[in-house]
C-alpha cells in the first residue's frame, strides 16, 4: 500500500515506497542496458596488433642505374636516383588510396577515378588533392637500400651516395648513412 | 500495475550485482598483480606474431646478446601461447617446461639449420655434439664397469645412457652407434644394475641431485646457464620465487662458464666400486662459501697454479666438451688440450695459426665473450686435433697470452723451451709436470 | 488502455493459472528459450572476432579471451548460456515426461521438442570443437568417428561432418557452418515450431474438467512481468558464472602430439562410458539411438494415459519409469566419467 498523501495541498503528493521502488528498478535496468551499450561498442571497436609492415629492405644502391626509376612493387612505391642521390615516392593515390600505374608518357595514373601524376609524382589532374607522397630512404647494416614508409620527406630530399673519391659530403642531409 | 514491485527490484538488484561481479573482473584480469596491468606486446622480427609474455614476465633478463629479445622473441625458443594473458593457457605447448634447451626437446628449442643444427664445418651443429658427446654417452664408464664384472670381454663400447647413432664418422675413432642401455640392466649381474641405479644418474638429461652445490638444470643450459650454490633465481623475473632450487641464478646464457658450474657435476666426489655408490666429499662447508683453491679440486687431486686459478674452460675446449660430433668409446679419445699445447715442449714450440678470415669461427667465438679483443689478422694456437684455443693469442713479440674466458684476465704463457725445465720429452702427461709443478693444498 | 507491446502480443491474453504456475513448468520451458536467444546473440557478437581456419581458430579465441574488451565476457556468456541451455532442455524434457504433457494432441510437439534437444546437442559439440585446443581435439576423433560406425550412412555422414576422409584444415570451417548456419537454422525454425505448436495445441498442458473450468487466469501482462524476472535472474546466473569460472582453453589441437586428456564434454560424458563398456557400434550407435527412439516413441504407445497438468500422474508409471531410468542411468555414467 502507498503511503497516504497528506490533505496539505503544499506538499507534492508523495512517490510511495512501490512508487519509488518501480522507478529504482527502471533506473537500474537503464543503468545496464547503458553499460551494455557501452562495453558493445568497446567490443566492437577492438584491432589486433599486426606486425609493424613499414620497412622495406632492397637491394644494394650500386645495383640500381645511376639515373632513373625502379617500380617497387612490394613497397608500393617508386624508386628514383638522380645526380643527387635516391628518392622514393609513394604510389598509393591520395584520393581513396587506390594504387596508380605508370601511363605512357613517363607519368602515373590512378585506375579507380582518373587522377594523373606526373613522372615525379606531382598531381596534373583528377580528383585527388594533392601529390603522390615521398617516403624517405635509409641504409641498412648489410649496405642495402631501406623504404621506411611511415616517414615522410620533403620533395627535394635525397639520399646521397657519396663515391669512393669523394671525402663525406659535409651538406649531406641527416639522414645521409652512407656505405661503410 | 504489478501485484508487487518488490520482486523485480531484487531481480534489477542480482542482475546489477552480477554487473558489478563482471565489471570487478574487468579491471582485475588474470594477469594482473605482476608488473603489468596493461597487456605489454613485443613484436620480434624474426616472427613477426605479437608476443604477451613481458606482460608477467617484465623485468626478466635478455638471454643473451646473441639472441636479441627484439628479434626473437620468446615463443620462438620457449614455444606457449603468444596470445595468452593468463598462465595456463600461456604456457600450454611450453617447451620442456621451463627449459628448451633440455634434451628433449632440444631440437625444437635450439634446433632448426640456421641455428644450432647448422653445417659441422662452421661448428654450427652444437645440438647434436652434445648429443653424443661423452657427457651425455658415458660409454665409457659403463663399457669399463661392463668390463670389470665379465658383461663384456672387450674394452669396447656398446651402450651409451640414451641410444644414439652418428651416421657421418669423422675421426679415426668415431663409433656408428651405441645402443641404450635401460633395457639391458635387468639382465646384467647385480654389481653393473647397481653402477646403472646409483651411478649413472648424474648426466645430461637428468636432474640435478637435489642437495646445493650440485645445483644446475638439463640440457644446453647445464652449463650455458649458470646456477648459484643454492640453485635460486636472483634476476628480476617477478613470476619466479626466490628461495626455490633448481633455476639457474639468472635467465642468460653464457660461454663464459665458470669453474663453479663445472662442479656441479665434476669434483663432487668419489665413486666407490667396491660398494658401488656415490661418496660425496666431505671437506667443503655445505653454504658455498669454500675459497677457490679449496673448492676447486677435490682433496686426492694434484693440480698447478694455472689449473686452479683459470676456469675450467679457458683449457678445456668446445671440442673437447660438446664433443667432435662422433661417438667415442672413452675420454682418452676426445681429450685434446695438454700442457703442451700452450706451453710447448722442450724442443718446440706451440702450434699456432693467423686468423685470415673473416668469417672464422674463431672471431665468432670470440665475439659471444666480452672481454675478448680477438680481430682479423690475430695468431692463435691450435691443439692436436685442429681445434683453436682463441683465448691464447700470440704477441707480436713472440709471446703467448692467455685471455681468461670468465675474468677477461690475461696471463702470460712461459714457455718450455728455452726455461730451466728439466722435462723427459717423451713423457708428456700432466701427472709429469705435476711431479714439480703441482700446488700445495692448503 | 494499454496497447500490448510486441513481446507481450506475443503470449496469449489470458493463460490459466494453473499453466502458469512455476511449480508446475519450473519456467524450464521459457528459460530454454531465453537461453537460446542469449547463445545466439552472444555467438553472432563472437562472429566478429572468430577465425575459423584451423591456424587461426585458437589464436582467435585466445584473442577473444585475453584481448578483445569484454571478448571473455562474450565468450564466457555464449559457453555458460550453452550449457545451460542443455541442462534446461533435457530437465524440461524430463518435466514434459514426468506431468504427462505430451499427450492429448501434443505428441508431436513432443517430437519437435526431442528434435531440438538432438540439434542443441549437436550445436554444443560444434561449438565445443571450434575451439580447436588440445582439450577437445580427440574429443572430435573419437565423436566423428563414431559417426562412421552408423550402418549404410557412416561414411557420407562423416564427410558432411568433418569436410573429408579424416580431420584437418576442412573440418574447422565445416564445423563453423555447422554451427553458425546448417543447425542454427533448423533449430530456430523447429523452436518456432515448437512455441507454434505449443498455443495451438490448447498451451501448456493442465487439467481439463471441473477444476479447469472458472480457474483464475493470468492477464498476459502479469505472466511477461514474470518471463522478465525469470530473464533478469537468469542474466544474473549468467554473469556471475562468467564472472567466476572461465571456458577451458589451451593450446592449439596437434594430431601428432600424444593426447594429454581424452575426456568427452561434459554432455557426452556418459556416452564415453557407454563405449568402455563394449563395441562400439552397440554402445555407441545403438544403445544411444535405442534410448532415443523409446524415448521418442513415449506417446505413441508406450504411455496410454489421460491425466494432464499433474505431477507423476498415476496412470503414467511405465513411461515415468522409462524416462527416469535412461535419465538416472546417464547422470550415473557422466558422474562415473567425471570421477575418473
Amino acid at each position: 500500500m502507498s503511503a497516504m498523501p497528506s490533505s496539505d495541498p503544499d506538499r507534492a503528493p508523495a512517490l510511495g515506497r512501490r512508487g519509488f521502488l518501480a522507478v529504482a528498478s527502471r533506473a537500474l535496468l537503464w543503468l545496464t542496458g547503458g553499460a551494455s551499450a557501452i562495453a558493445l561498442s568497446r567490443y566492437l571497436a577492438y584491432e589486433p596488433p599486426r606486425a609493424p609492415a613499414n620497412l622495406v629492405t632492397l637491394d644494394k644502391p650500386e645495383t640500381y642505374p645511376a639515373e632513373g626509376m625502379t617500380m617497387v612493387a612490394a613497397g608500393g612505391a617508386a624508386l628514383f636516383r638522380d645526380a643527387g642521390g635516391f628518392f622514393a615516392r609513394s604510389l598509393t593515390c591520395g584520393h581513396l588510396g587506390c594504387r596508380v600505374r605508370e601511363d605512357d608518357d613517363g607519368g602515373f595514373t590512378c585506375p579507380c577515378h582518373g587522377s594523373r601524376y606526373a613522372r615525379l609524382g606531382s598531381r596534373v589532374e583528377g580528383p585527388a588533392s594533392g601529390d603522390l607522397g615521398c617516403v624517405a630512404l635509409s641504409v641498412d647494416g648489410d649496405g642495402r637500400l631501406v623504404l621506411d614508409l611511415a616517414t615522410s620527406v620533403d620533395a627535394a630530399w635525397r639520399l646521397s651516395m657519396p663515391t669512393a673519391a669523394q671525402p663525406h659530403d659535409p651538406e649531406s642531409t641527416p639522414m645521409n648513412r652512407g656505405l661503410s | 500495475m504489478m501485484a508487487s514491485p518488490r520482486p523485480l527490484l531484487l531481480a534489477t538488484l542480482a542482475l546489477t550485482v552480477s554487473v558489478v561481479l563482471v565489471a570487478r573482473r574487468e579491471s582485475t584480469p588474470p594477469h594482473a598483480g605482476f608488473a603489468s596491468d596493461t597487456p605489454v606486446v613485443l613484436v620480434p622480427s624474426l616472427t613477426g606474431q605479437p608476443e604477451y609474455c613481458l606482460t608477467c614476465h617484465s623485468g626478466i633478463e635478455e638471454i643473451s646478446a646473441a639472441h636479441p629479445t627484439e628479434a626473437f622473441g620468446c615463443v620462438r625458443c620457449h614455444g606457449g601461447q603468444p596470445l595468452a594473458l593468463d598462465a595456463e593457457t600461456a604456457h600450454a605447448g611450453l617447451l620442456g617446461g621451463r627449459n628448451p634447451s633440455d634434451f628433449d626437446v632440444v631440437e625444437e628449442g635450439c634446433g632448426g639449420t640456421e641455428c644450432h643444427s647448422g653445417p659441422a664445418d662452421e661448428g654450427l651443429d652444437q645440438i647434436h655434439r652434445s648429443l653424443v658427446s661423452m657427457q651425455s654417452t658415458y660409454a665409457g664408464a659403463i663399457a669399463a664397469v661392463r668390463e670389470a664384472f665379465g658383461s663384456q670381454s672387450d674394452a669396447e663400447a656398446h651402450f651409451s645412457i640414451f641410444a644414439v647413432s652418428d651416421p657421418e664418422i669423422t675421426s679415426p675413432t668415431g663409433l656408428p652407434s651405441l645402443e641404450g642401455f635401460s633395457p639391458q640392466v635387468a639382465s646384467e649381474p647385480p654389481a653393473v644394475q647397481a653402477f646403472a641405479e646409483r651411478c649413472l644418474t648424474c648426466h645430461l638429461r637428468a636432474e640435478a641431485v637435489d642437495q646445493a652445490g650440485f645445483q644446475r638444470l638439463t640440457g644446453c643450459a647445464a652449463c650455458h646457464a649458470v646456477s648459484n650454490w643454492q640453485g635460486t633465481y636472483d634476476g628480476g623475473d617477478p613470476t619466479l620465487p626466490r628461495d626455490e632450487a633448481g633455476h639457474a641464478e639468472t635467465h642468460r646464457l653464457t660461454t663464459s662458464i665458470p669453474y663453479s658450474q663445472c662442479n656441479a657435476c665434476h669434483n663432487r666426489g668419489n665413486y666407490s666400486l667396491v660398494e658401488m655408490e656415490f661418496q660425496a666429499r666431505t671437506d667443503l662447508p655445505s653454504d658455498g662459501t669454500a675459497s677457490r683453491l679449496a673448492a676447486y679440486y677435490q682433496p686426492i687431486a694434484q693440480f698447478t697454479a694455472c689449473e686452479e686459478e683459470l676456469d675450467c674452460i679457458d683449457c678445456h675446449s668446445a671440442g673437447e666438451v660438446m664433443g667432435d660430433g662422433d661417438l667415442h668409446r672413452q675420454m682418452s679419445e676426445v681429450r685434446d688440450v695438454q700442457c703442451r699445447t700452450c706451453h710447448g715442449t722442450a724442443a718446440e714450440g706451440p702450434t699456432t695459426r693467423q686468423i685470415t678470415d673473416a668469417s672464422d669461427t674463431a672471431l665468432r667465438q670470440a665475439r659471444l665473450n666480452p672481454h675478448a679483443t680477438l680481430e682479423l689478422g690475430d695468431t692463435v694456437v691450435t691443439t692436436e686435433r685442429g681445434e683453436t684455443l682463441w683465448n691464447v693469442t700470440l704477441q707480436s713479440e713472440g709471446s703467448l697470452e692467455l685471455m681468461g674466458k670468465v675474468s677477461g684476465t690475461i696471463y702470460g704463457v712461459p714457455p718450455v723451451a728455452g726455461s730451466g725445465c728439466e722435462q723427459n720429452p717423451d713423457e708428456q702427461e700432466s701427472s709429469a709436470c705435476h711431479e714439480c709443478h703441482a700446488v700445495e693444498r692448503p | 488502455m494499454n496497447r500490448p507491446t510486441f513481446f507481450e502480443h506475443l503470449h496469449p491474453p489470458f493463460i490459466p493459472e494453473a499453466q502458469a504456475r512455476f511449480r508446475y513448468t519450473l519456467g524450464l520451458g521459457g528459460l530454454s528459450v531465453f537461453f537460446f536467444l542469449v547463445t545466439s546473440v552472444s555467438g553472432a557478437l563472437l562472429l566478429f572476432y572468430y577465425s575459423p581456419t584451423a591456424a587461426q581458430a585458437n589464436a582467435s579465441v585466445q584473442l577473444l579471451q585475453f584481448h578483445v574488451p569484454l571478448g571473455w565476457l562474450v565468450r564466457g556468456v555464449h559457453f555458460w548460456s550453452a550449457q545451460a541451455l542443455v541442462v534446461t532442455a533435457a530437465l524440461h524434457l524430463l518435466r514434459v515426461a514426468l506431468t504427462g504433457g505430451f499427450r492429448s494432441g501434443r505428441r508431436f510437439n513432443w517430437l519437435l521438442g526431442l528434435g531440438l534437444l538432438v540439434v542443441v546437442l549437436a550445436l554444443d559439440f560444434t561449438g565445443y570443437g571450434l575451439r580447436w585446443d588440445a582439450s577437445i581435439g580427440w574429443a572430435l576423433v573419437v565423436g566423428t568417428n563414431l559417426m562412421r560406425l552408423v550402418p549404410l550412412a557412416g561414411e557420407t555422414l562423416y564427410r558432411w561432418a568433418v569436410g573429408g576422409s579424416a580431420l584437418g584444415e576442412a573440418t574447422v570451417l565445416r564445423l563453423f557452418g555447422w554451427h553458425v548456419f546448417g543447425l542454427m537454422l533448423p533449430a530456430f525454425a523447429v523452436l518456432i515450431w515448437h512455441l507454434f505448436r505449443v498455443r495451438r495445441d490448447g498451451g501448456i498442458a493442465h487439467p481439463a474438467g471441473p477444476q479447469g473450468v472458472g480457474d483464475s487466469r493470468l492477464p498476459r501482462a502479469r505472466l511477461v512481468q514474470r518471463e522478465v524476472m525469470a530473464m533478469l535472474l537468469a542474466g544474473a546466473l549468467l554473469l556471475t558464472l562468467t564472472a567466476a569460472a572461465a571456458p577451458a582453453l589451451t593450446g592449439p589441437f596437434d594430431p601428432s602430439s600424444p593426447i594429454a586428456e581424452a575426456r568427452a564434454p561434459w554432455f557426452f560424458l556418459s556416452l564415453q562410458e557407454l563405449l568402455r563398456l563394449g563395441d562400439p557400434l552397440w554402445m555407441g550407435v545403438f544403445v544411444p539411438l535405442v534410448a532415443l527412439a523409446l524415448v521418442a516413441l513415449l506417446p505413441y504407445g508406450i504411455d496410454r494415459g489421460l491425466i494432464l497438468g499433474r505431477w507423476l500422474p498415476r496412470d503414467g508409471r511405465v513411461g515415468q519409469a522409462l524416462v527416469l531410468t535412461i535419465a538416472v542411468g546417464a547422470c550415473l555414467l557422466a558422474v562415473r566419467g567425471a570421477l575418473r
